[in-house]
């Protein structure tokens, strides 16, 4: 038995300890959602948010001038696009009235800066100085003024990290803008700009430049929000799906603010999901 | 774990940045492999696996860079014969192999092993060539402050 131990001890050690913590490694990373790991991760993105935020503040300062530009020229199309909006918002309530409809109210919405961004050709993901306390909630929709930008994964008092549209994790249930397809939006890794839009069959019309935006039956964002727009179409008669390339509407590239949407779809649709998730 | 927290604020504030075709320089790797070849392959697995959770706390992730730096100590660890250890092309070698191993387990292991072969064998090639040229830097550092 001794020399057993001894053999197991001084001549496999490393192979036994390479074993153990291994088996860690994977424990920790299933169990990672459980909520005592959940808690012990929202800690730590909240100790290391309060230490970078600090050092990352001063890149903000960098690229002000060409933001300004931007900004300015974003103001420019939107006071147009303002104009066109209450015109068409006039006769959509005029219209609205005579079909009975309920009244949408304004989306709450919480400004948010990037602090951190996790960089992975696959996995990207980013951490927001906006956290529990400022009443995000894992599962939220996370926008730009282009689009849909991702959705929250986790939070801390102070902090929460955003699973981004640029993560192979990701997935959001989408309907072009014109001709209503339905599908999903993915990224596959590699290129920032442009996504996948899957499940489209063959005998739906799709257009080059069509807008794609969320549905409303997705399980975070709330409908009608941009998520890119066409940008090639391929199938052959054989397929059963076309292989549509979407160019992403938000930068990801240069991403610095964003906006939580405070607002999660209906929680009764959610809660009768799960329950239906129960019974199978 | 001063120097590895230090290195681990570095690593995300400047050097997770430096991406090339999905590579990256890891300076947690080369410290890995610096403390695996000098105290030898359980160390190095132990340190490998305490600089990995701290990587994956800083990141909000838990256990893929555990698991990967637990890799990459196992393999530098079968560098750590004690007359090669001012060896620079000894410590290049093993940043070279702890670098493929250890890429090969993240990319397998976060995709649970639906990265394809050509995808990830090119993408820890890419990591062992990349870190091979701060490695040289990282090596000639640490002699100073070892």
């Amino acid at each position: 038995m001794r020399q057993l131990f001894d053999f197991l001890v001084y001549d496999f050690r490393q192979y036994i300890l390479l074993a153990i913590f291994c088996l860690v490694s994977i424990a920790l990373l299933v169990n990672r959602d459980t909520p005592a790991l959940r808690v012990i991760r929202g800690a730590s993105i909240e100790l290391f948010g309060a230490i970078e935020t600090p050092l990352k503040a001063w890149t903000r300062y960098f690229g002000l001038r060409e933001e300004n530009a931007a900004l300015l020229a974003a103001n420019v199309a939107l006071s147009a696009e303002a104009s066109r909006m209450r015109a068409a918002l006039a006769e959509n309530e005029k219209l609205r009235a005579m079909l009975n409809c309920k009244a949408q109210t304004p989306r709450k919405l919480l400004f948010a800066h990037v602090v951190d961004r996790t960089f992975h050709p696959e996995r990207n993901l980013f951490l927001i100085d906006a956290g529990s306390d400022d009443g995000v909630e894992v599962g939220m929709a996370v926008l730009t003024d282009k689009g849909l930008a991702g959705r929250i994964a986790l939070t801390s008092p102070h902090f929460a990290i955003v699973q981004p549209v640029i993560n192979s994790d990701f997935k959001v249930s989408v309907i072009s803008e014109k001709n209503r397809s339905l599908g999903v939006a993915h990224w596959t890794g590699g290129d920032i700009e442009r996504a996948r839009l899957l499940h489209v069959p063959t005998s739906r019309k799709l257009d080059v430049g069509e807008r794609i935006l969320t549905t409303e039956f997705s399980s975070f964002a709330n409908a009608n929000i941009v998520v890119g727009e066409v940008e090639s179409i391929e199938f052959s008669a054989q397929d059963l799906f076309q292989r549509v390339v979407i160019r992403l509407a938000v930068d990801f590239g240069a991403l610095e603010h964003v906006f939580v949407d405070l607002e999660k779809p209906n929680a009764e649709q959610e809660l009768l999901r799960a329950r239906y998730k129960e019974f199978q | 774990m001063v120097g590895a927290f230090a290195l681990g604020l570095l690593q995300k504030l400047l050097f997770d940045r430096l991406l090339i075709y999905g590579a990256k320089p890891d300076l947690l790797l080369l410290l890995t492999t610096w403390i695996a070849r000098r105290e030898g392959q359980s160390v190095g697995i132990m340190a490998g696996f305490s600089i990995g959770l701290l990587m994956d706390l800083m990141r909000g992730t838990l256990g893929l860079e555990a698991f990967a730096k637990t890799v990459s100590g196992f393999v530098a660890g079968f560098f750590s014969n004690p007359d090669d250890f001012d060896k620079v092309s000894n410590f290049l070698w093993a940043t070279a192999l702890a670098a493929f191993f250890g890429t090969s387990a993240y990319e397998l292991v976060s995709s649970a092993l639906q990265t394809p072969f050509f995808k990830w064998t090119l993408l820890a090639t890419l990591t062992s060539l990349y870190n091979l040229l701060f490695g040289y830097a990282f090596f000639e550092g640490a002699k100073r402050f070892a």
